[in-house]
């Protein structure tokens, strides 16, 4: 269930304003592009309504039209629903299509002092949140390191559809702390959220730059 | 009687006798002769039923065909649905690209009814149906359909024996 206070928009504004029909939306919902959760329906005065989360489906929907033409359904499916399969990744791929760089890849190597398969999506992820955030000098190499062995070991429970990471450093000490709904973690004013990763918009981001 | 206990992943099924769903049923090609009865979501490639499905969860596929029987579902969701039925049936609501209701000429009840919550959908064609809010593209509300509010986009038709309480144009 989604949570009450996140803003809503009725199913009739929402086909006005991305002007598109009610077969396109169920299609999507059927093709699991659009997560049943995020159908909520409300009592309204003719009945039942539906409704969704504003900035999340406005998002999704403008990206499903924006790439509708160039993938098939079934493949935007692949790229936005969470699946316990992985995909077949190849290394080359990776950095042909510079979803990772070879800086990002040997402070990798170094982290994880040995093997690095990159067939494992969660390592692919890793990859890239070093590339983004370590290179460029957002976060350190020891905070990179933290959320590796967070990502490590929990994983397989964050791979939902909201679930997201967080970095916080309170009093200047930096820990790692896995929601599977953003929204449902408080955070205290003194402590500063670091970083915030959307583990399947990532992952989704990594699949987009392969089908590429 | 089979029963499904597990959630199900099924190429091709065809039932001429009693299912019952515990779980869901994942299925290409469906044809159903008999009754499917149970609790889960039946998500289908192309569904035909001329017998009796009633589930308490979500039809979805590309084309559902029904045909005869009784059809209880708490949503139905498919690119084209057609469904006609010889007894009463319900639904708590129908989203579709291409939407035909009608009751069957032969071996029904003359006051069946399919009687739907909620209907939306792109093309519909409504006939023996009674529904609280339908929304759709084209609407045509066919012989003895009651609906309490329609709402519509490019064109509503109603049929001289059909009862609409409220509608607008959106």
């Amino acid at each position: 269930m989604i949570e009450v206070e996140t803003e809503l928009i009725s199913k009739k504004e929402l086909l006005q304003v991305m002007n598109i029909s009610y077969g396109q939306l169920y299609r999507w919902k059927r093709k699991k592009l659009i997560p049943e959760d995020w159908f909520i329906k409300k009592s309204v005065s003719t009945g039942q309504e539906t409704f969704f989360p504003r900035e999340l489906v406005l998002e999704r929907i403008r990206k499903i039209i924006e790439l509708k033409d160039q993938v098939s359904l079934d493949e935007l499916s692949d790229i936005f629903s969470p699946k316990e399969e992985e995909v077949n990744i190849e290394a080359e791929r990776l950095f042909e299509k510079n979803v990772v760089t070879k800086q990002g890849m040997e402070l990798f190597t170094n982290m994880v002092e040995g093997a690095v398969d990159l067939s494992d999506l969660k390592q692919v992820l890793m990859v890239k949140i070093l590339d983004d955030q370590v290179v460029t000098g957002h976060i350190t190499f020891e905070e990179g390191k933290l959320i590796w062995r967070f990502l490590e070991n929990h994983y397989h429970r964050l791979n939902k559809e909201e679930s997201c990471i967080l970095l916080i450093r309170h009093l200047g000490l930096p820990f790692v702390v896995g929601a599977l709904k953003r929204e449902m973690v408080i955070v205290d004013e003194g402590d500063r959220v670091v970083l915030e990763i959307e583990i399947m918009k990532e992952i989704g981001k990594i699949k987009l730059a392969l089908l590429g | 009687m089979t029963q499904l206990s597990k959630s199900s992943v099924v190429k091709m099924m065809k039932n001429m006798g009693q299912i019952t769903m515990m779980e869901s049923l994942q299925c290409q090609k469906f044809k159903n002769y008999g009754t499917v009865t149970g609790n889960g979501n039946l998500t289908v490639g192309d569904l035909l039923s001329r017998g009796n499905l009633e589930i308490e969860g979500e039809i979805e596929g590309e084309a559902l065909v029904f045909k005869g029987g009784r059809l209880q579902a708490n949503t139905l969701n498919g690119e084209k649905i057609f469904i006609k039925f010889t007894t009463g049936s319900q639904c708590q609501s129908i989203g579709a690209a291409q939407l035909v209701i009608k009751q069957a000429r032969f071996k029904c009840h003359p006051e069946a009814f399919m009687v739907v919550d909620e209907i939306e959908g792109d093309q519909l064609d409504l006939s023996y149906t009674q529904a609280k809010v339908v929304r759709g593209g084209v609407v045509r509300v066919g012989t003895y359909s009651k609906v309490e509010l329609v709402e519509y986009q490019t064109k509503l038709l109603k049929h001289s024996s059909a009862n609409v309480f409220n509608c607008r144009e959106s």
